[in-house]
């Protein structure tokens, strides 16, 4: 399948300071790819910049063959990209606390006005994440943090997005806790035909349940590879997976 | 009269303002919690929405008209036309003063406000003249006594449309589409954006309703304090304070501030010896002790400044 996300020659700046450089990936229909860096790399920015929540410096960013990010006054606003099929799972999940699991989804179906289309994913999400069906109606703050992040994402599916964004989805979870996300992840690629692009710490994780990855430096791309090749390459082993 | 009884019709009459700046209050709280800005125009919003319902109930009943039927059907209408007017203008503002400084210091956007009031009650002094109004009774106001309480017909509606305002906004916030990404957008607004919300719309419908509300409890104040271009500051003010002792940010914690501080009004001033001239020190006598005492509200959470 062709190409959806293409991110072509970015930059961005937090003030003086430069937090990607000249960054171009591509991301195609079906695929789950991984981007993975240091903490401080620009991953958690690149994310933010796809869904228009940072200003770009220069370059562009399209999807599914529309340009939605460019320089400021030629980007659609959040909302609005969110309109186009993207989600973000945004780090450190920011689940609506003081709101029920249930209004949380709710929330991520908010461009959906079928309530009855609602109720059936409400239902499938509870099915595909038991633990949330039981809690639907707690506040989210009274859920774990591997709840909270099952939750983030549930929400993030209720709009039924073409290209999910996922960033770092195991971050500060037990490892047990992790495996049981990057499942869920990997169905909710192959079943729901959801692309995915994630961003993750756990490099190892992150390449074996990827196609393709990236690898980022310093706010530049140093290395691109099919999954596997990144797990062989020596820098990457070095550096990412402690070997 | 003994003791109890006057202290029970001190707390029905604090029950009635509290009921009023409750309304208010709402006002301040829902746009703080989505901007975290205060809105000094609020006060002026109720004084404006006092007017128009003042001259459409004239409009529509004459100069003096004997309470009947009609003249609680225009009251009615007077206060429907209010509220949207208001919202009108509440939006408008939002559009013109607050948008523009929504990325700038913290502080252009609350002298902005400052300034709106300024515009609103001076250009309301212009219009009007400075001379204060009466707002006719729409019903006859005999009071109906119970035992050695009086409760006046006007302190019921003012209650009884009171509670509906506030049953209707719980309604609304807990159980519509809109009301619930209203409370989305007021807990996190990057997040709500990311479900597709546009913020610039749920700010200005949180406009629209807080100054709607205002324009109700402005002409329900209007019963008992006259209708005049400044009406605005004081009622404005001590609704500001309530909202900050039930917690600002907080529906409830409005909700329950507001009442609660107009029986203590009422109630404290005359326990207290406290004279007439001096009874609005009580409120914010009130303020200064729950902000050493618990300075989130009483509903408030412990929530410090997000990164």
């Amino acid at each position: 399948m062709g190409e959806i996300l293409k991110i072509d020659d970015i930059s961005v700046s937090y003030g003086s300071i430069r937090a990607l450089s000249d960054v171009s990936m591509t991301v195609n229909e079906g695929d789950i790819v991984s981007l993975i860096g240091a903490n401080g790399a620009g991953k958690s920015t690149l994310l933010n910049a796809i869904v228009g929540l940072v200003p770009l410096k220069g370059g562009s960013i399209s999807f599914a063959g529309e340009t939605i990010c460019q320089t400021k006054h030629h980007s659609l606003s959040t909302d609005l990209i969110a309109r186009r099929g993207i989600a973000l799972v945004p780090e450190g999940r920011h689940v609506f606390a003081d709101m029920t699991v249930e209004e949380n989804l709710d929330m991520g179906a908010f461009m959906v006005r079928d309530q009855a289309l609602i109720d059936k994913r409400k239902e499938e999400m509870y099915d595909f994440f038991p633990i949330l069906g039981a809690r639907k109606k707690q506040k989210t703050r009274s859920l774990s943090g591997g709840e909270q992040q099952m939750m983030a994402i549930a929400r993030a599916l209720m709009s039924a997005p073409r290209l999910l964004l996922l960033d770092e989805p195991g971050l500060g979870l037990a490892p047990l806790i992790v495996q049981d996300i990057f499942s869920k992840i990997k169905i909710i690629n192959e079943e729901n035909k959801v692309t995915i692009f994630l961003v993750e710490q756990n490099a190892r994780l992150a390449l074996k349940s990827s196609s393709y990855g990236y690898v980022l430096e310093n706010g530049r791309i140093v290395l691109q590879d099919n999954g596997e090749a990144l797990l062989n390459n020596e820098r990457v082993q070095k550096a990412y997976l402690g070997a | 009269m003994d003791t109890v009884a006057l202290y029970m019709q001190y707390i029905v009459n604090g029950l009635t303002l509290g009921a009023i700046y409750s309304l208010i209050a709402l006002g301040y709280t829902m746009v703080y919690g989505i901007l975290k800005f205060i809105n000094f125009a609020h006060g002026d919003i109720l004084m404006v929405g006092a007017f128009i319902g003042l001259l459409v109930y004239t409009a529509l009943t004459g100069e003096a008209a004997d309470p009947g039927a009609w003249t609680i059907i225009a009251f009615f209408i007077a206060m429907l036309v209010s509220m949207v007017a208001c919202a009108l203008l509440g939006m408008l503002i939002e559009r013109v003063a607050y948008k523009p400084l929504r990325n700038a210091n913290r502080l252009a956007p609350l002298l902005s406000a400052i300034g709106v009031s300024f515009i609103l009650s001076n250009g309301a002094a212009w219009i009007f003249g400075t001379q204060s109004r009466r707002f006719p009774y729409p019903f006859a106001n005999d009071p109906i006594r119970i035992g050695a309480i009086a409760i006046t017909p006007h302190q019921i509606v003012v209650v009884l449309v009171s509670v509906l305002m506030m049953v209707l906004l719980t309604f609304f916030v807990n159980k519509t589409r809109m009301g619930k990404a209203m409370r989305a957008a007021s807990l996190d607004q990057a997040t709500s954006m990311l479900m597709g919300i546009n913020v610039n719309r749920v700010i200005s419908l949180t406009f629209a309703i807080g100054s709607a509300l205002a324009a109700v409890g402005g002409i329900l104040a209007s019963f008992d304090f006259r209708v005049y271009p400044s009406m605005g500051t004081m009622t404005g003010l001590k609704a500001f304070v309530a909202a900050v002792i039930g917690g600002i940010g907080n529906i409830q914690g409005a909700m329950l501030g507001g009442v609660l501080l107009g029986i203590l009004e009422a109630v404290g001033a005359p326990l207290l010896h406290i004279p007439n001239s001096m009874r609005d020190t009580v409120a914010f006598a009130v303020l200064i002790i729950v902000l050493l005492v618990k300075p989130d509200g009483i509903l408030g959470k412990n929530e410090r400044e997000k990164v």
